[in-house]
């Protein structure tokens, strides 16, 4: 088993699920032997080819499948406890929704399953469907929902209950540019208020944008697990951006690298825009000129729909590290949005002081190896000092590391 | 409480009063205490009814049944189904041709009514319940249930209801439809009867006739009470005054019982003899008590009567003679008499009546004495016919007024509810762990058998063979096969056999409030409450995700 960290929101030991044909003879071993956690408040990705695993993963994490052998933990619960439904939200890889109702009566639906009361549910329908930008199809039944349509609804309604964690299984597949760039905002909004995500993705360039950590899996088995940044920097180089410069400046420069370098091994260009920042600089600007048109229309994100969760405090660091079984936190959801700044108590600050000595690591957020221009309606810099603020988890740093199995 | 332990405490109650009173009944059986085996039924039937009335009152099994109702509605199947039942109500009397009287139309009316009704629920309910679990599972809805806090027999139980919510509300219409279109016939033969002239007399009054028959044996509810069977002490001086020389003809060697040829002994040789004489003499009684030659009578006597206040309102005496002539088509002359001698009024009445047909004559109040006896003689009146023949148990009967023909449509429809409640058990525990076309087909078989093993288990008792003369050991060893298989069927298939609201309701017999809490017991709650416990248990461990389970 692997060793527990505190704050473990999924936990995975030696899973293993083997597929029995009719006769219950062994025909395929889906899941291998994984050990993997994801840990409070980070963005995990669990990426991997076609049959890799990651959806069986995230199935026998929902308790639709059982392990044939291993464990699973999740909040600190098997799956199929309540009490950790209670606080789970979940987007499958295609939105299997209910064709006969329309946006609010599917939202009204899973939010009365999530055991909301009606006040609840009537503020949370109306602001979660205009946050994902259907307010004008609210009233068409989803049958006649775009697919990129239906992939919105669908991440409504994981919202539903303001999970704690958010299981997201493709989450951008069928989304328009402007609608994946949505989603992964809204990612990364969730996760500045404390949210956990396990999403599962073959679009690597998306997980990358989004993911503190992944995980690689091949054949059932995990490849590699680490934070995305120690994972793809390429430490051997080094990348120096400049303004264009004069000929005569240009020419010093290079003359100074060629000295200091080995020959042959300095490259210069343009850097160019990635696609997608472009394709939605163009939309932008298109925008300006035409408003809204039917259909999706551009969702913002909603604050007051989620709750901020806490980092574990120090105090409930101690708590846990001193009980057998770790008590997860409470599910039961606050009135009203949390204020923007954690106010911790004077004693947490003395306790926090005591437990952790050091100073705080840096804010782990991703970083593309080449810096790209923000694009319009992304993470604004002021909210990103918000997540830089909220994030205080030690920098998982010198811990990328290969499976032992592997 | 917690809604956890609130749950687990109801389910363990139903389990409880199922088991309270399998165990109650066996201990009763045993030791024969019907009384005590009623009241342990009766308190398990409430216990076991609020214990899952309060598992039903659940929010989650609420919202599953909102959409599950919702999903039935928006895919118009209901609607289609009741456009069949409108179009074919009013249809009914055309193609199925009464006795041409009101009675007997309003009687075909109701009677095919209350059949289409069971049948289309049934149809409308066997494929629901097998498939709308199904299609969840196959189009992975169900993926996004199981994301939430709720557990499967929530999910389970949520369509069940939502399955008997729409059947509720469809046999509700389908009772006002069969309610008014009765209503329309009868208001439709008063205007006819008002619209006979005045000179035409005999016409007016055949139609009031006519009118009161239907309202006195169609809508009416009306309670059977069969007659005292006759004192055991006339069979005894019967059968003292005939043993002896009844044993004497046996003795003689060509009638002597083969039995008694081999018997080792004097003794037992008598005996034997002496108990097929016996016998003889107690087929005889019986024939000749129920058989009235001409220039005979026949008496019985009915207790119990209870007539409701309004004591004009008598009963009525339904009956039903053979004649020993088969070929006869003419009626037969007799006379009725009513009243117990010197303690009430007595009431003749002499009419003539065809042979194997159940008619009804109407009694009235106070021919039944304080007691609530009514004693009845009959008289085969004319020489030289046929001797009549009243052969079988439930050859004449007392209908004693109990209720309202709306009343009574209403518990006949709760009985139909309560078998379509079954179905919907059925089909979704066989959902549980197969999939479609599978889990229709095999649940339609169950209920077939249910059906058959009933009326095939009735038949065998009378003493139906496959094969008469029992040749090969095969065919014996086949048709002990198929008895066994028969009689187990029958005992462990739900009583469906039991209960026939639509013959009750149509012939003006009283659906009592017993026999549809009877029915709810007995099919509703005891089958259906196992088969939904064993579907839970079946659906709790099934990996959902699965292709196929």
């Amino acid at each position: 088993m692997l060793p527990s960290t505190t704050d473990s929101v999924v936990q995975t030991a030696r899973l293993t699920k083997v597929f029995r044909d009719f006769w219950r003879r062994p025909k395929v071993r889906a899941v291998d032997q994984l050990d993997f956690e994801v840990r409070r408040g980070e963005v995990f990705g669990l990426l991997g080819p076609n049959g890799s695993g990651k959806s069986t993963t995230i199935k026998i994490l929902l308790g639709l499948l059982f392990p044939t052998s291993g464990s699973v933990r999740i909040l600190g619960r098997p799956p199929r406890d309540v009490r950790v439904k209670a606080r789970l939200g979940f987007l499958p890889e295609e939105s299997y929704l209910y064709p006969y109702l329309n946006a609010p009566e599917t939202l009204d639906f899973f939010g009365r399953l999530s055991g909301l009361s009606r006040h609840e549910r009537r503020r949370r329908v109306g602001a979660l469907i205009e946050m994902v930008g259907l307010s004008a199809a609210r009233n068409r039944p989803l049958r006649e929902y775009s697919k990129g349509m239906a992939r919105r609804i669908g991440l409504a309604q994981a919202l539903i209950n303001d999970p704690e964690l958010l299981l997201l299984d493709e989450p951008t597949t069928g989304l328009d540019p402007i609608g994946a760039r949505e989603v992964k905002d809204l990612i990364l909004e969730l996760k500045s208020r404390g949210k956990t995500i396990l999403l599962c993705s073959h679009l690597l360039a998306h997980a990358e944008d989004v993911c503190d950590r992944i995980g690689i899996l091949y054949g059932g088995r995990l490849c590699v697990i680490g934070p995305v940044s120690d994972l793809l920097a390429k430490q051997q180089l080094t990348q120096i951006t400049l303004p264009s410069l004069p000929p005569a400046s240009f020419d010093r420069v290079r003359a100074v690298l060629d000295e200091v370098a080995e020959p042959g091994s300095v490259t210069v260009g343009h850097p160019v825009d990635r696609l997608e920042t472009y394709f939605l600089r163009v939309i932008e600007e298109a925008r300006q000129v035409r408003p809204e048109t039917g259909g999706a229309g551009a969702g913002r994100f909603e604050p007051s729909l989620f709750r901020k969760l806490e980092p574990a405090s120090p105090a409930e660091v101690i708590e846990r590290l001193t009980q057998a079984a770790p008590e997860p936190s409470p599910a039961a959801p606050e009135p009203e949005a949390a204020p923007a700044e954690p106010a911790a108590p004077a004693p947490s600050r003395f306790l926090e002081r005591l437990v952790m000595p050091h100073e705080p690591p840096p804010a782990k957020r991703p970083e593309a190896p080449e810096p790209v221009e923000p694009p319009a309606g992304a993470c604004a810099p002021e909210r990103r000092s918000v997540i830089d603020r909220l994030v205080k988890k030690p920098s998982p740093g010198p811990e990328a590391q290969k499976p032992p199995s592997q | 409480m917690k809604a956890g332990a609130r749950h687990t405490i109801a389910a363990l109650t139903f389990v409880g009063s199922l088991l309270a009173y399998v165990v109650a009944t066996a201990i009763a059986l045993i030791l024969d205490l019907p009384t005590i085996a009623r009241i342990v039924g009766m308190a398990a039937t409430v216990v076991a009814l609020a214990s899952s009335l309060s598992l039903l009152a659940d929010r989650h099994v609420w919202t599953i049944a909102r959409n599950t109702l919702a999903q039935a509605l928006r895919v118009r199947v209901a609607f289609v189904l009741l456009a069949t039942y409108l179009v074919l109500v009013p249809a009914l009397p055309f193609l199925i041709k009464g006795d041409g009287t009101l009675r007997g139309l309003l009687h075909v009316v109701i009677a095919y009514s209350l059949i289409a009704a069971g049948v289309l629920l049934g149809i409308l309910t066997l494929t629901l319940a097998t498939t709308t679990l199904w299609t969840e599972i196959r189009d992975k809805q169900v993926f996004l249930l199981e994301a939430k806090p709720f557990r499967r027999w929530q999910l389970l139980l949520g369509k069940f209801l939502g399955i008997v919510l729409l059947n509720a509300a469809l046999l509700a219409f389908m009772g006002v439809v069969t309610w008014a279109s009765v209503h329309h016939r009868v208001a439709q033969a008063e205007r006819a009867a008002r619209d006979i002239p005045a000179s035409s007399e005999v016409e007016r009054r055949r139609a009031e006739k006519r009118l009161r028959d239907a309202r006195e044996q169609v809508l009416t509810a009306r309670r059977s009470l069969l007659p005292d069977p006759p004192p055991e002490s006339d069979f005894e001086d019967f059968a003292r005054g005939n043993l002896e020389s009844r044993m004497r003809q046996l003795q003689r060697s060509d009638r002597m019982p083969e039995a008694a040829k081999a018997a080792p002994d004097e003794a037992l040789r008598r005996e034997i003899i002496r108990r097929e004489a016996m016998r003889q003499l107690a087929e005889e009684f019986h024939k000749l008590v129920n058989a009235v030659p001409p220039l005979y009578g026949r008496r019985w006597q009915f207790s119990g009567i209870t007539l409701p206040r309004s004591r004009d309102l008598g009963l009525t005496i339904r009956f039903k003679f053979f004649s020993s002539d088969r070929k006869s088509e003419d009626p037969d002359h007799v006379r009725w008499e009513f009243g117990v001698p010197n303690r009430t009024k007595a009431y003749r009445y002499d009419d003539a009546f065809m042979p194997d047909e159940v008619h009804e004559i109407q009694v009235p109040a106070d021919a039944v004495d304080r007691d609530g006896v009514l004693e009845v003689r009959f008289y085969n009146v004319e020489p030289r016919r046929p001797t009549l023949v009243f052969s079988e148990a439930d050859s004449i009967q007392a209908l004693i007024p109990a209720g309202g023909f709306t009343g009574n449509l209403a518990r006949g429809l709760a009985i139909i509810l309560v078998e379509v409640l079954f179905i919907a058990v059925l089909g979704l525990f066989c959902s549980t762990f197969l999939s479609f076309p599978v889990s229709p087909i095999v649940a339609l078989a169950i209920l077939l058998l249910t059906f058959l093993s009933g009326s095939l288990n009735a038949e065998f008792e009378k003493g139906f063979t496959f094969d008469q003369n029992q040749t090969s050991p095969a065919s014996q060893i086949a048709e002990k096969a198929t008895r066994a298989l028969t009689k187990v069927l029958h005992t462990v298939l739900p009583p469906f056999h039991k209960y026939s609201p639509s013959e009750l309701v149509s012939s003006g017999e009283e659906v009592s409030l017993g026999l549809v809490l009877d029915a709810t017991w007995s099919i509703a709650l005891l089958y259906g409450g196992v088969l939904m416990l064993l579907g839970t248990f079946i659906f709790e461990r099934r990996e959902i995700a699965l292709a196929s389970p």
